[in-house]
């Protein structure tokens, strides 16, 4: 077992239960979900996770699950999204979860910046393959819960965030190993094919606009890309014109 | 069908029938998806929609399925958001389309735009799809972060 995740999710989870259970409250009172979690992994490894069912995570970290599940990984390996997934990789540890907590599987959705991944999983007794068509009314309430939360929870997860829990250092060389398959990899072909095609910005252009809206200059744009300041320039300009934006702030919301 | 309808669906869906097949090609290559609408009704009324499959849009408003579409009707009325539908209350009408041409359901992606709403639907024959993992890339599809940025909910 690792001592620095269960102690995470003694420290944040289970200590500050009552204070997430009613954060949560609106989830299963208004949408019938009673279960949430909270991760967040930064570049470095840093790590937290909350959640309003600390057994759960208890589990899941006791049983050292988090060395097989892809998506406790280095936040460049994804993108943004949604997706169904096992609460673990492990068939048998499913059916452990099944038995025991009558879960196996969770709804994640991703936020994806270039220096973080943030997940939010919703999950209940009978999700599954057939009934997570039932998430798709609630989705953009979800997405809505998930800003809610972190706002409500933000205490907490700086705290968290400044102490030693880290991911990286727990999961080794499987932190950076990605998965071209895997639902929301950033690498999964498919969905690269699909978006090169559907967007009017090719690739470099995408990448620029994603840093310019996270607060890069065109300089750090230049840095992170190994690109020079004048490109990014350039590639600004070009995007203004196909986005039809008069003022580089107006790329903030198109795009 | 009224006459305003099917002039609607020769005039755009059918006339422009290569292009917008071309448009929603990498739907299909991709993400397996086969069918796609677009509508809008403004609150005057006023009202489009175009389609990958005009046949199974034919067969929408030769069947009147259209006046008891809970969808089309004053903006006012919905909030942006997701939801799964079938193609009619109507379960003989269900079957047959089925039947016909694979579809008893659709994805709608529903977005309120000033005065307007805007309706997006999505359809894979295959019914044992799901649509959970794609909808980030569906919502690139028809551009939600660039027109649709200021919608409202």
């Amino acid at each position: 077992m690792s001592v620095d995740l269960c102690d995470l999710v003694n420290r944040y989870s289970i200590k500050y239960d009552h204070k997430i259970r009613s954060i949560c409250e609106p989830l299963e009172v208004h949408l019938g979900i009673p279960n949430f979690s909270y991760y967040s992994i930064e570049e470095d490894g840093r790590f937290v996770i909350l959640s309003n069912f600390p057994e759960q995570v208890e589990f899941f970290c006791a049983n050292e699950m988090y060395h097989s599940c892809p998506y406790l990984a280095h936040p460049s390996l994804f993108r943004s999204g949604a997706a169904l997934i096992p609460v673990t990789y492990d068939p048998m540890q499913v059916q452990q979860s099944r038995k025991q907590y009558g879960i196996d599987h969770l709804m994640l959705i991703l936020n994806c910046t270039a220096n973080k991944v943030e997940g939010f999983m919703f999950t209940t007794k009978d999700l599954n393959v057939q009934t997570c068509q039932n998430f798709i009314p609630k989705f953009d309430l979800l997405n809505k819960f998930g800003g809610y939360f972190k706002i409500e929870a933000q205490e907490l997860i700086n705290r968290a965030l400044s102490e030693r829990y880290n991911i990286k250092s727990v999961r080794g060389k499987a932190f950076t190993a990605h998965d071209p398959n895997l639902i929301l990899s950033r690498f999964d072909k498919t969905t690269v094919s699909f978006l090169r095609q559907t967007s009017l910005l090719s690739w470099q252009e995408q990448r620029c606009l994603e840093l310019y809206r996270q607060g890069h200059s065109a300089q750090s744009t230049a840095a992170v890309l190994g690109l020079s300041q004048r490109t990014v320039e350039h590639y600004l300009d070009h995007i203004k014109e196909k986005l039809n934006c008069r003022s580089k702030r107006e790329l903030l919301t198109k795009g | 069908m009224s006459h305003e309808l099917d002039q609607l669906i020769r005039n755009y869906t059918i006339k422009h029938d290569r292009k917008i097949k071309t448009i929603c090609d990498p739907l299909q290559t991709y993400l397996g998806i086969s069918t796609f609408a677009y509508y809008s009704i403004e609150d005057n009324g006023s009202f489009v929609i175009i389609s990958n499959f005009p046949e199974q849009l034919d067969f929408f408003y030769s069947s009147h399925l259209y006046l008891n579409c809970p969808y089309l009707v004053h903006p006012s009325l919905f909030r942006s958001g997701y939801a799964l539908i079938p193609l009619a209350d109507d379960q003989e009408k269900v079957n047959l389309s089925r039947k016909l041409y694979g579809i008893d359901h659709f994805l709608l992606m529903l977005f309120r735009v000033g005065n307007k709403i805007e309706g997006f639907f999505f359809n894979a024959k295959n019914p044992n799809d799901q649509f959970i993992d794609r909808l980030d890339l569906l919502s690139k599809f028809v551009n939600l972060k660039g027109s649709y940025s200021q919608y409202e909910r």
